[in-house]
C-alpha cells in the first residue's frame, strides 16, 4: 500500500471515528443569548453604507470647489493685466 | 434546505431574529463538527462557533450577505477564518500527550469520538494552520478544491500546492513513527 493510500485511510478513520461529534446541550440558547447583545446596526455598518456616497459628495464638491477658484483666479488675472498700461491723472 | 436558508438568512436581514435561530439550529452540528477538527477541542470550537455565529448575524443585520455563494459555504468561511485567527493567535492548551485533559462525558459526542479527534489533532499538529485547514476541508469534510479554494479565498494552485506539502509533513512523521517501532 503507498504512503498517499495510508494518509487517506488514516484520515478517512478519524472522519468516521469524529462524526458523531457535536456541540453541548444548550448551545443554540447561548448563541442567541449573545445575539440579543449584538446591536443590529454598528457606526461601522452605517460608514460601510453610507461611507462611499459621502466620499463621492465629498469628491464633487473638492472638484467644483476647484473650478470656482480657478475662474476667480482668472478674473483678478483679467484685472490685473487690464490696469497694468493705465494711467492715472490727478486732478 | 440551501434555499430555504437563503430564505431565512433574508429574513434576517428584515430584522427576525427567530430566523437566525433556525439557521443556527440546522447548521450547529456540522459548523462545530469542523471547528473541532481544526481546533483540536471541542470546547474551543464552541467558543470559536459562538464567535463567528455572532459574526454571522452581524452581517445579516446589516445585509452584508451578498448570496452569492450558498449560505453555507458562507458560514463555512467565517468559521473556518475564526478558527485560524484562534490558531494564529496561539491556542491555549499546551500539546503534548500529558497536558491533554481525558475525554469528558458532558455532551459534545461520544467519548471515543473525542479521543479520535485527539488523534487527529496530534497527527496534524507538525502542519502550518493553513495546510491543516486544507486537509480538514478536502481530506476529512470532503470538499472539492474549488469549494475549499472559495472558502479559504485563494486560487486553486494553493489549495493543491498546500495539500502536497501537508501531505509530505504527514509522510515524513509516518516514516518517523515507522523506523521507531522494533
Amino acid at each position: 500500500m503507498s504512503h498517499e493510500d495510508d494518509i487517506d485511510l488514516e484520515l478517512g478513520r478519524l472522519r468516521d471515528a469524529t462524526a458523531d461529534l457535536r456541540p453541548s446541550a444548550g448551545f443554540a440558547d447561548r448563541v442567541m443569548a449573545a445575539v440579543v447583545d449584538v446591536p443590529d446596526v454598528t457606526l461601522i455598518d452605517v460608514v460601510g453604507r453610507w461611507g462611499r456616497w459621502a466620499v463621492a459628495a465629498a469628491a464633487m464638491a473638492a472638484a467644483a470647489a476647484s473650478f470656482v477658484a480657478v475662474d476667480m483666479e482668472q478674473d483678478v488675472n483679467a484685472e490685473v493685466i487690464s490696469t497694468f498700461d493705465a494711467v492715472e491723472l490727478s486732478p | 434546505m440551501s434555499a430555504d436558508l437563503q430564505r431565512q438568512a433574508a429574513r434576517v436581514a428584515k430584522g427576525d431574529r427567530a430566523a437566525f435561530r433556525t439557521i443556527v439550529e440546522h447548521t450547529q452540528v456540522p459548523l462545530h463538527r469542523l471547528a473541532s477538527r481544526l481546533l483540536g477541542n471541542p470546547a474551543e470550537a464552541e467558543d470559536v462557533l459562538q464567535e463567528a455565529y455572532v459574526k454571522a448575524y452581524r452581517a445579516l443585520a446589516a445585509d452584508r450577505f451578498s448570496g452569492d455563494s450558498a449560505l453555507q459555504t458562507w458560514l463555512y468561511r467565517i468559521v473556518t477564518n475564526a478558527a485560524l485567527d484562534h490558531m494564529r493567535r496561539g491556542r491555549p492548551k499546551e500539546k503534548s500527550a500529558e497536558s491533554v485533559p481525558e475525554p469528558q462525558m458532558d455532551g459534545a459526542g461520544s467519548a471515543e469520538a473525542r479521543m479520535a479527534l485527539r488523534e487527529l489533532d496530534e497527527w496534524l499538529q507538525d502542519l502550518t494552520p493553513d495546510q491543516r485547514a486544507v486537509v480538514i476541508l478536502k481530506a476529512v469534510e470532503g470538499m472539492t478544491t474549488p469549494e475549499v479554494a472559495e472558502v479559504l479565498a485563494c486560487s486553486e494552485g494553493a489549495v493543491e500546492q498546500r495539500l502536497v506539502r501537508a501531505r509530505a509533513t504527514l509522510r515524513d512523521k509516518r516514516d518517523q513513527t515507522e523506523s521507531r517501532k522494533p
